[in-house]
């Protein structure tokens, strides 16, 4: 999916009016620091109207207070806006997909109805023929057709949506480019995936998540804190015979409170979902990519995502007495007609040979005789699974055992055997390697730098398995593994505090991903995997769901980068308008305006017009995030302290002084 | 009312607003921080 520039103009406007929207009380409430804030902001604005009336106080100051005041809660508001606008715009292309749909409904005797696709119900059989967009989520009960999914994933390649098996279910919104299915509908209106889409990227379903949470608890005993303690000032001033102006006590309240994390808090954690979605990850909830941030521990499967889906044929073993040219070229001619990956590469590592008789009759490999090969005449090649070709006749003892020897040699090294057999007589075996992927193994070890584990899960025996986890440098490995040996080893992990992150695809990997923290099925798989999933991956790549901890490490960074630079900025402050409001009373306090600024007012004004700008400010880095970078916690927290804390403390001190002198210069304070 | 009583009295009225403001918002932060996860 497409996501638009944050500065795009067509963002911004509806953010702006969007912020101003946000002011409902109903809505404010949900951010309690923000709240407060405009709680303030409007006492001080009665506390100035008031004095508008009596004349008391110098209400051009007063008046720019209330200004800044609101303007700090607008800006709050509009880093959130601005962060739900860029999943509005997105939601809006799927919405026109979804309000066009038509479906030909099924009746009970075959009779064929066009109907709006709103008026669907689950269980209801629709016809989709070539051209035609699939007007609800369901699955496949009968034929197979390419589907192109662009309208989904942005991807343009078209996929094969059979019945039965794994690529059953087919989305609402995808077209059928060729072929014709039915399909049964397994969402009612509003709840189908497309929906739940919508209501995503809009953040209307949006709720807090538990480190969200924690945080809001966080700034609020701040904030109540500084409630308290800007509550005794009266009472101080009084003691030292003079009075402290109340819209002064609100500005130094507003200054104190941690509004830039409060303002940024939600687009921080709406970003983190946006950054999925353009990466065409779909979460389900946000809590979801706050959990991928704390994996410890990913299982991941072998096929596919640590090595290339196909095998290759890396050599040829003849028995003994058996020369390895008849090997080679038996194994050669029995793939000739075969047209799996498999088949190819071993024609490719044979070389140049014949060319396929005319009068050859290719045996095709089925999953019942697991062998496939070729008849001529005169000649019977078979190759295929060790077992399946010792089937298919009576052979000398002395073979088969050379023929094991062979074969359990192959497998101790990662490889997967096949035996070639031509006429009755056994040749050998072809050594069939799994590739694993290109950079995977850096991939292994810079998961480990980030202290996560990693697990292959595989249904290859355990030799096999051991020898590719050591190729491929994970850290464990799951051999021979079935969905229940799967869900046993997530909650041995989960009972050990450690959070799991795994992806499948089919229906009996539904129980393992519903139970691990972070679940990704694949779009191309069955509805139960989808729904049992909290995240869905549009592409179907196994691999991202590395990447999917790095945008969840991301996501937890930046609110810790945020808020550690928010609470770091009230230094600066307590400098600049504690000596500014006490000089009078207590004249030594004037040793702490360290910067300078021109006078008590330009001082107070000054910081809480940086209070304010600095919302506006942080908000590209609250929606690109901060940039991560893989490496241990601590060495991340140390480096993060160090520009965010320090650049936090630093970064008022030069803006409130900027701002005081443009303040004084200008003569409004 | 003279001037600086109409002054006066304004000065009280606005201690009262405030301080009601604040005791308002004691109840409310406090509410949050007891039951967070309905905010």
């Amino acid at each position: 999916m497409q996501a638009q520039s944050m500065f795009d103009r067509a963002l911004l406007g509806p953010a702006m009016r969007d912020a101003v929207v946000k002011l409902d009380p109903r809505q404010l409430v949900r951010n309690p620091v923000m709240f407060t804030t405009a709680v303030v902001a409007t006492l001080a604005t009665l506390l100035v109207l008031g004095n508008m009336v009596t004349g008391a106080g110098d209400l051009l100051f007063q008046g720019q207070l209330v200004f800044w005041l609101w303007l700090t809660v607008l800006f709050g508001n509009f880093a959130e806006a601005l962060a739900e606008g860029r999943g509005k715009a997105q939601a809006q292309s799927l919405r026109a997909t979804k309000d066009q749909l038509v479906a030909c409904r099924l009746g009970k005797n075959g009779e064929e109805e066009e109907i709006p696709a709103t008026q669907l119900r689950q269980g209801d059989i629709v016809l989709v023929s070539t051209g035609r967009t699939i007007p609800a989520d369901g699955e496949v009960v009968s034929g197979v057709a390419s589907v192109n999914e662009a309208a989904i994933t942005g991807e343009s390649a078209p996929v094969i949506r059979e019945a039965g098996g794994d690529r059953s279910a087919v989305t609402a919104g995808t077209t059928v480019i060729s072929d014709e299915i039915e399909v049964r509908v397994t969402a009612e209106p509003g709840s189908g995936f497309l929906d739940r889409m919508i209501a995503l990227v809009e953040g209307a379903s949006r709720q807090k998540t538990p480190n969200e949470t924690a945080l809001t608890i966080l700034l609020t005993g701040l904030t109540l804190i500084f409630l308290v303690a800007v509550g005794t000032l009266p009472a101080f001033a009084a003691f030292a015979g003079g009075t402290i102006a109340l819209p002064v006590l609100i500005a130094l309240f507003v200054a104190l409170i941690p509004t830039t994390i409060s303002a940024l808090l939600s687009a921080i954690g709406i970003a983190g979902m946006d950054r999925l979605i353009r990466f065409n990850i779909l979460a389900k909830s946000g809590r979801a990519v706050e959990a991928a941030g704390d994996i410890g521990t990913l299982l991941l499967d072998k096929t596919g995502t640590i090595t290339i889906g196909d095998r290759q044929a890396s050599e040829f073993v003849a028995l003994p007495g058996v020369a390895e040219s008849d090997l080679v070229a038996a194994a050669r001619l029995s793939s000739l007609a075969d047209g799996t990956p498999e088949g190819r590469s071993i024609v490719a590592l044979a070389g140049s040979g014949d060319v396929l008789p005319s009068e050859a009759e290719p045996i095709a490999f089925s999953a019942q005789t697991r062998v496939s090969g070729i008849d001529l005449p005169g000649r019977s090649i078979r190759k295929g699974a060790v077992d399946a070709v010792l089937r298919l006749g009576d052979f000398p003892e002395e073979a088969v055992l050379s023929l094991r020897k062979i074969t359990d040699r192959i497998a101790q090294a990662g490889g997967t055997p096949l035996a070639v057999v031509e006429n009755g007589r056994l040749l050998g075996a072809v050594h069939l390697k799994d590739v694993i992927k290109a950079g995977i193994r850096d991939r292994f070890s810079e998961l480990r730098r980030m202290g996560i584990r990693t697990v292959m899960i595989t249904g290859d025996n355990p030799l096999t398995a051991a020898a590719i986890a050591a190729e491929a440098g994970v850290d464990d490995f799951l051999a021979e593994a079935a969905p229940e040996q799967k869900l046993e080893y997530i909650r041995k992990e989960q009972a050990e505090g450690k959070l799991v992150a795994m992806c499948g695809d089919g229906t009996n990997d539904a129980p393992a991903l519903a139970q691990s923290d972070v679940g990704m099925a694949m779009n191309t798989g069955t509805q139960a995997a989808r729904e049992a999933g909290n995240m869905v991956d549009l592409d179907s790549d196994p691999t991202k769901l590395i990447e999917v901890v790095g945008i969840g490490k991301q996501l937890l960074m930046t609110r810790g980068a945020l808020t550690t630079f928010s609470i770091a900025n009230d230094i600066a402050k307590y400098f600049a308008i504690l000596p500014a409001i006490f000089v009078v009373l207590y004249p030594s306090l004037g040793a702490l305006n360290l910067m300078g600024l021109a006078s008590p007012s330009s001082a107070i004004l000054s910081a809480i017009i940086f209070n304010a700008l600095i919302i506006p400010l942080l908000v590209p880095l609250a929606l690109k995030g901060v940039k991560y970078r893989p490496m241990p916690a601590a060495s991340q927290l140390l480096r993060n302290l160090a520009i965010y804390g320090a650049g936090g403390v630093v970064a008022p001190f030069i803006g409130i002084k900027l701002i005081d002198l443009a303040v004084a210069g200008l003569g409004l304070a | 009312m003279d001037g600086a009583r109409l002054k006066g009295a304004a000065m009280t009225m606005q201690y009262i607003l405030a301080g009601l403001t604040a005791l308002g918002l004691l109840a409310y932060l406090t509410a949050v921080l007891i039951r967070p996860e309905r905010f």
